[in-house]
């Protein structure tokens, strides 16, 4: 696959960078992929900016930074107003539909996700909406197995948090297939 | 660090992480800190890994007596680091000089953020160049500066600041920054039967015949350094010494310490020169950078390459002692440097033009940090100073 660059926006404390590790984490550990994973946040320890960004190229990577991203997962409003604008043309948006409001863009596929009330719904807990988005963006873009996917939650996620956590990612993978009509 | 029972010794980690596992691999038994940014998860992962392997990690009351201690675990045979940021090392470079005289081997690491001062304490700057090296009081300072541009390299070098630290006999810093530090990358940590380890010399002869100093064939490496408390007498203090460690204050003393410390270095220069050269051969144009914005800097001479520019890049490995030769030798074949760094005072730039010897005209690509520069920064620049705007 040629250079993919995602990145990963919201508060700190939604998980965001988690879920970016566990995307970087599958592509070089079990998919034999590069990946670089960078971050940037505030001097909060939660509920500042943050930002998680990732790299995925089966080349090896030079720079490591994400200017352009062709993934975009927005987890606030103030995210999305302030990074919108970098993402490619003809980008892919995934967002959270109960917190963050979009604006017309038309060569940008924006695609909402109820990741968080989702989180709440299916396992009583808002803590994986992380792993809720991360399972609508394996589905849609193929960047990763799924099950490989599965296997690194598994691997990597707080011991007794394991089935919730897939549970999440399963719910993303479907709510995708539900939005999009491709189930 | 997240655990990979896939893969073995494979792991998608930070630069931090790796310094801590370098650091292990070496043989770093002994570890003092104090907390800051964007050095913590080198303290933290230390933290958590020394149980396992039988070392000792303190967080201790300031920099000062982190580095401190660190100087005396040394001198009583252990392998130690201490690491910290530019607010930090600030602090620790007192005790360096005490490292750097009496010839105490440990690693000291800068996770540079950006300055001055606490500056924004979360993001990258590259303004130590000068602090690592200049910066302990009095001069004569021979110091060692390694900078790593990825994640595995951060562990790679950590090995290698240990071995030369122990060959030099001197504190050698691992000059870093919060980009490497932060980034996750993928690092394979080899068996430790592929590693080399230089572990501490011991004397062979008596403690009558022994001088702790090699002044009087000033430049020697790989001395002896016997542990304190192994009947060796050693005298470890602030003041001047003679060859046997006691204090003096006669000019001769002084300066054939500092010559052999100045020497310890200088002389070895074969062994201290350590660049990435990158298709120099038909350049026209160069590009050096090093640490964090090697990275951008390389994806923009690649990109030149592809509009057909005979472009070129060289990166400081071991970046003190300067690689003056393979610099002049780069401004001898180009007409133009162009040096990418996150400083305004132009740090890096002021040392390649110094070696370039006016071979080449030389241009410093400036930032304050927060951000490494992005490739098409690095180009845009280049194409500018190669139509002579």
């Amino acid at each position: 696959m040629a250079r993919t660059e995602l990145r990963f926006a919201g508060f700190g404390g939604q998980g965001l960078l988690l879920a970016g590790i566990m995307l970087g984490t599958a592509a070089t550990i079990l998919d034999c992929k590069n990946a670089a994973q960078t971050q940037s946040y505030g001097t909060e320890a939660r509920g500042g900016a943050s930002q998680c960004n990732v790299v995925i190229d089966d080349e090896p990577i030079t720079y490591v930074g994400v200017v352009n991203p062709d993934i975009f997962v927005c987890m606030s409003q103030e995210a999305y107003d302030k990074l919108i604008v970098d993402v490619r043309e003809n980008g892919l948006v995934f967002y959270d539909s109960d917190l963050v409001k979009i604006k017309e863009l038309p060569k940008t596929r924006q695609i909402p996700i109820p990741a968080t009330k989702s989180a709440i719904d299916i396992v009583g807990r808002k803590i994986v909406a992380n792993m809720v988005i991360l399972g609508s963006v394996i589905e849609s873009t193929g960047i990763l197995d799924a099950d490989l996917m599965k296997m690194c939650i598994r691997e990597n996620v707080p011991k007794g948090t394991e089935e919730i956590n897939l549970k999440a990612f399963d719910k993303g993978r479907e709510l995708y297939r539900e939005i999009t009509g491709k189930a | 660090m997240l655990k990979q029972e896939c893969s073995i010794n494979k792991y998608f980690v930070q630069g931090d992480e790796a310094i801590a596992e370098g650091a292990i691999a070496a043989g770093c038994r002994y570890f003092a800190g104090y907390p800051i940014t964007p050095a913590s998860e080198i303290s933290e992962t230390i933290a958590r890994r020394f149980p396992e392997v039988g070392g000792v990690a303190i967080q201790m009351e300031d920099e000062l007596a982190s580095i401190h201690s660190v100087g005396g675990a040394s001198a009583a045979g252990m392998k130690a680091m201490t690491v910290s940021s530019g607010p930090g090392i600030s602090l620790k470079l007192e005790g360096l000089g005490w490292g750097i005289k009496n010839e105490l081997p440990y690693v000291v690491v800068d996770v540079q953020r950006a300055g001055p001062s606490n500056g924004v304490a979360t993001r990258v700057g590259q303004g130590d160049l000068y602090t690592v090296k200049y910066g302990s009081a009095g001069g004569n300072n021979s110091i060692i500066a390694l900078s790593p541009m990825n994640v595995q390299e951060a562990f790679d070098l950590t090995v290698d600041c240990f071995n030369l630290s122990e060959i030099f006999r001197t504190p050698v810093f691992l000059l870093t920054d919060e980009t490497v530090g932060h980034t996750r990358e993928l690092l394979v940590i080899p068996d430790p039967s592929e590693l080399k380890i230089v572990p501490r010399r011991k004397p062979t002869v008596p403690p009558s015949e022994f001088l702790m100093y090699p002044l009087n064939a000033p430049g020697t490496i790989d001395h002896p350094f016997p542990n304190i408390g192994e009947g060796y007498g050693i005298c470890v203090s602030p003041y001047t010494h003679t060859a046997k460690g006691y204090a003096t204050t006669s000019e001769m003393d002084q300066d054939k310490m500092v010559t052999h410390l100045v020497r310890k270095v200088t002389d070895h220069l074969d062994r201290l020169t350590r660049v990435q050269e990158e298709m120099l051969d038909d350049a026209e144009y160069g590009i050096i950078a090093y640490g964090c914005e090697a990275r951008p800097a390389m994806e923009a001479m690649k990109k030149a390459r592809s509009a057909g520019i005979k472009v070129g890049f060289l990166r400081p490995i071991i970046i003190w002692p300067f690689p003056d030769e393979p610099v002049y030798r780069m401004a001898c074949k180009v007409k133009k440097i162009l040096v990418p760094e996150l400083n305004r005072d132009g740090q890096l730039s002021r040392e390649v033009q110094r070696a370039a010897k006016g071979q080449a005209e030389v241009y410093h690509l400036g930032s304050g940090g927060v951000e490494t520069h992005q490739p098409v920064h690095v180009y845009d620049e280049l194409m500018r100073i190669i139509q002579g705007k």
